[in-house]
């Protein structure tokens, strides 16, 4: 709306943001060509997950944090997991790390899939939704939803069922699977590898807004393999840590305008987690056959076009699809489905690589294996400040666009990151005055 | 029960109090319906609705409803689809982190894929809290549910 008493000035409000995960809000003031205010607002109310974990057995830490979330609950719990082994000094490796591996793949794709395809191609395509977009490209439409399907079987054989697990712990695997089952899941997720490269190109087809920003990139980095479950802490401008220094060098800080705390370089920079990010710090470590796509499509990497993050996650699918079905080919059952856990007093971090970017773990354990403390950053709240950039960047170029049209070009720059708004609120500062 | 291709899904989320009441009267139902009907059970709201719409005629869901004074806790319903599309998008929990079972059945329709005669069976829950499980109302009422059901089937 234009402001009567100032038609200089422009308000774009949306009070509920449609294709995100959770409830979120936009508040975009515009005086002349400049963007004076911008606020990517959370309001969905604070869950306090770090408050409920003290006081609770770490062995129930998985199972509680994988709660937060019904698209990344592999993730919570991969991070606590990883955190608590760190505190206890357990090293899980070989099959039982494949088979952890092999779950994430499920999740990357399950979640990737239904952001690509279900959330934000409706964008790009011009449709209110994915149901109204189904009926002109049924055949996309169909092939995501067998490859969805696919990413979540893998989710329940692993976790139990598909939506928050039930068969992770500490350690390892309550129960492991035997061959036969992977070998099942393996057929499906071979008929779905053509569709997935095909869906690929198609969306290399599509038109990409030219908004390049100066990103300060941040992913796990291990030196073997493209990260999931650990590695260090790498940027893009140099920095490489171990996950332990996470707290050293990020920081969250509150603001007004959301219940989700904001994430940020302790030097005030804002940076980018998630795909894009992953994309450029790793993809040295991709397989000759997503690079020779990559080639075929033209996408050159680094890329800082966050709206391209659509293409991220496409080939982050083929990757997490091929390599499933290379974990499945190798796979050899355990001997025990989990390590034993002897439990100790400490402190541990973890950080995986969640479909939305790192997600960082902190806990406090004590000699009773009690959780004394909790910390937990998602990815989404890493990237709100990042979010507020870009439209910054991005707003001043939509000023000659009709309202509805530019409200809908910023929707669909949040969408760029597939914001878990649900995940992002655990926090909620509470202040007493007592007078 | 006639030769029509018969598919039964039981929604809900186990561990978040009756939300699973949907996945309970499916576990009844699978022993008392013959092998022939199809009956599965599905945590993941609505998104894989229209790959169970495949190779059916007659499509069955039960997931429970939010209660209101007019529809308290352990109150049954049944809904043709897509006669009462938007009573059932009202009654039914949403789901903000993926599909409803009213987008799983729209997505179905625009896929061309929905059966000729769909159902959806709701009750009302009391109790959605996280760790709970069924509460007293529904479970004593759920044996209830599974008989609606059979006999409109």
């Amino acid at each position: 709306m234009s402001n009567a008493s100032n038609p200089e000035m422009r308000v774009i409000e949306v009070h509920n943001l449609a294709r995100v995960e959770g409830e979120g809000s936009l508040h975009l003031k515009i005086q002349g060509n400049r963007v004076t205010d911008i606020r990517f607002g959370i309001f969905e109310p604070p869950r306090f997950f770090e408050a409920f974990l003290r006081g609770r057995s770490f062995e129930e830490v998985p199972d509680i944090t994988a709660r937060i979330c019904g698209i990344c609950p592999v993730a919570y719990q991969m991070s606590s997991c990883t955190a608590i082994e760190a505190a206890m000094n357990v090293k899980v490796d070989g099959p039982l790390r494949l088979l952890r591996r092999l779950l994430y793949c499920g999740e990357w794709i399950e979640s990737h899939v239904l952001h690509m395809f279900f959330l934000h191609l409706p964008d790009f395509l011009g449709y209110e939704s994915a149901i109204s977009m189904a009926a002109d490209h049924k055949d996309l439409v169909v092939g995501a939803l067998r490859l969805k399907k696919a990413g979540n079987e893998i989710v329940r054989l692993l976790g139990g069922r598909e939506v928050h697990p039930i068969n992770v712990r500490v350690g390892g695997f309550h129960r492991v699977p035997d061959r036969a089952e992977l070998d099942a899941l393996g057929e499906e997720l071979s008929a779905c590898r053509t569709f997935a490269a095909d869906a690929v190109r198609f969306l290399a087809s599509l038109s990409y807004p030219d908004l390049e920003m100066d990103y300060d990139c941040v992913a796990l980095r291990h030196p073997g393999e493209v990260a999931m479950l650990d590695g260090a802490i790498a940027t893009s401008r140099g920095l490489e840590i171990p996950i332990s220094q996470f707290p050293d060098h990020f920081e969250e800080v509150q603001v007004p305008h959301s219940t989700a705390l904001q994430g940020r370089l302790r030097n005030g920079g804002t940076y980018l987690v998630g795909p894009l990010a992953r994309l450029n710090l790793n993809w040295g470590l991709y397989p000759p056959a997503i690079k020779k796509l990559a080639d075929e499509i033209k996408f050159t990497v680094p890329c800082h076009n966050q709206f391209k993050s659509l293409l991220a996650r496409g080939f982050e699918t083929l990757y997490a699809l091929d390599h499933a079905l290379e974990l499945i080919n190798a796979y050899e059952p355990p001997t025990e489905p989990a390590v034993e856990i002897k439990v100790r007093e400490g402190v541990g971090h973890g950080c995986t690589e969640a479909p939305r970017g790192i997600l960082y773990h902190r806990y406090e354990i004590g000699a009773d294996g009690l959780v004394r403390s909790a910390t937990i950053v998602p990815p989404t709240a890493q990237n709100q400040p990042q979010i507020e950039a870009d439209l910054a960047a991005y707003a001043p170029r939509l000023l000659a666009l009709p309202q509805e049209e530019m409200t809908l070009k910023c929707e669909q720059l949040i969408r760029n990151y597939d914001p878990c708004i649900s995940c992002a609120t655990h926090f909620l500062k509470l202040t007493v005055d007592r007078a | 029960m006639s030769a029509q291709r018969i598919r039964v899904i039981g929604v809900g989320t186990a561990g978040a109090g009756d939300d699973a009441l949907g996945l309970e009267a499916a576990l009844i139902l699978r022993s008392r319906l013959p092998r022939t009907v199809d009956v599965v059970s599905d945590t993941t709201g609505g998104s894989n609705i229209a790959a169970l719409c495949k190779g059916i005629d007659v499509l069955v869901i039960i997931d429970a409803v939010k209660p209101t004074p007019t529809f308290p806790p352990g109150a049954i319903s049944a809904w043709p689809y897509p006669a009462m599309r938007s009573a059932i998008d009202q009654s039914l929990c949403r789901n903000t982190h993926s599909f409803s079972v009213t987008e799983g059945l729209a997505l179905a329709e625009q896929l061309g894929v929905l059966p000729k005669r769909v159902t959806v069976f709701g009750m009302a829950g009391e109790n959605f809290v996280p760790t709970a499980g069924l509460s007293a109302t529904v479970r004593l009422r759920l044996n209830d549910l599974v008989e609606f059901v059979l006999q409109r089937m």
